[in-house]
């Protein structure tokens, strides 16, 4: 699972924002403006990372420990994933 | 093929074309200067997108809309952007309005072109240029690309402020945040086709809505209406011109509705 090619992310106006370039502009044409957390989980699928990596990268960027904590992050990244999907960004 | 130097927005580009409609359409911006910053030409895929876009439209001018995106695509590697709004100049600074197409934005500017008289210059009728000066200026600049006003004149200003328009019943104007402005003006933005170029085209964009003081009008057709816009955009009072220009010297420059 991994992020289709052409999407790129800037930070504009204090917020991060996703624009599509070459095929992907074909697909779609708005854009997604992501906050922090948003905008990392976007970074680490680009990069192809697991549900599970990038659930220990949160983790560690938000100095989370519990076990609760670790499953309220996986059910955020699962969520976002969801969203991902069915906007057609994520390739498998 | 005919192969020629233009001078635009402070940039020489070398323009390669099929048709010589496009030297004439570029007619007012040929230059000697026989050393280009870039070089461009209409690429067969655009061409192809285009046409499948407006299948009635003549190879001339489908050859002139494919030389204007890509000159736009390689605009950002040189600091400057393409967009699409209404640009103006009053006394010498430099006023974007910018909406859907269909909003009004040529009638607004029509209007202040009428009550404010020769104080207000057209930089752009549809498809400005900006560049982003190191300082952080922001200069606008015309193109032959203007819009089907047909508004061809030299000129560029130092950008002064933006407004968003919207139509409406009643005539407000109110101040836009940045964050605000992304939803609405990146549409108006031109993307390049290039990842990189698209990147620097985002840093540009920023530096426009986080520097320029933006404004939200919401209008009717009117002189009230412009009254608005003009003194939040300017700050200084309204005050009709003494010689307003007259509805038939706008309509000779430009097709107005009447």
């Amino acid at each position: 699972m991994k992020v289709k090619e052409g999407f790129i992310i800037r930070k504009v106006a204090g917020k991060y924002v996703v624009v599509a370039t070459g095929e992907a502009s074909k697909s779609f044409h708005g854009m997604v403006k992501l906050n922090e957390t948003a905008k990392n989980i976007w970074e680490r699928l680009a990069e192809g990372k697991t549900v599970d990596e990038i659930t220990e990268d949160l983790m560690e960027i938000n100095s989370a420990e519990t076990e609760e904590d670790r499953a309220k992050i996986s059910a955020d990244v699962q969520s976002m994933i969801g969203e991902m999907r069915e906007a057609g960004f994520l390739v498998d | 093929m005919d192969v020629f130097n233009m001078e635009l927005a402070g940039l020489t580009i070398e323009v390669k074309s099929r048709f010589e409609y496009l030297r004439w359409f570029c007619r007012n911006y040929l230059t000697d200067n026989p050393v280009a910053d870039f070089s461009v030409y209409a690429e067969d895929k655009r061409l192809e997108e285009l046409r499948e876009y407006s299948p009635e439209m003549r190879d001339e001018f489908l050859e002139r809309d494919a030389v204007y995106s890509a000159i736009a695509s390689k605009l950002p590697y040189h600091d400057r952007v393409a967009l699409h709004g209404a640009c103006i100049s009053y006394k010498g600074k430099g006023y974007l309005f910018t909406a859907a197409s269909g909003t009004g934005k040529s009638t607004h500017i029509g209007l202040w072109k009428r009550y404010l008289g020769e104080d207000v210059g057209i930089v752009n009728g549809d498809k400005p240029i900006f560049h982003i000066k190191p300082d952080g200026t922001i200069r606008a600049y015309d193109t032959p690309w203007c819009g089907k006003e047909g508004w061809n004149r030299k000129l560029s200003a130092d950008m002064a402020g933006i407004c968003f328009i919207r139509q409406g019943e009643k005539n407000a104007i109110r101040t836009v945040d940045p964050e605000e402005a992304i939803s609405l003006m990146l549409r108006q933005m031109f993307h390049p086709y290039e990842p990189e170029a698209t990147g620097l085209m985002l840093g540009l964009f920023d530096q426009i809505i986080t520097e320029l003081p933006l404004y939200m009008l919401e209008c009717d057709i009117s002189e009230e209406a412009v009254k608005l816009s003009f003194e939040a955009l300017t700050g200084e009072k309204y005050k009709r011109a003494e010689k307003e220009t007259t509805y038939e010297e706008i309509y000779k420059l430009w097709r107005l509705p009447r």
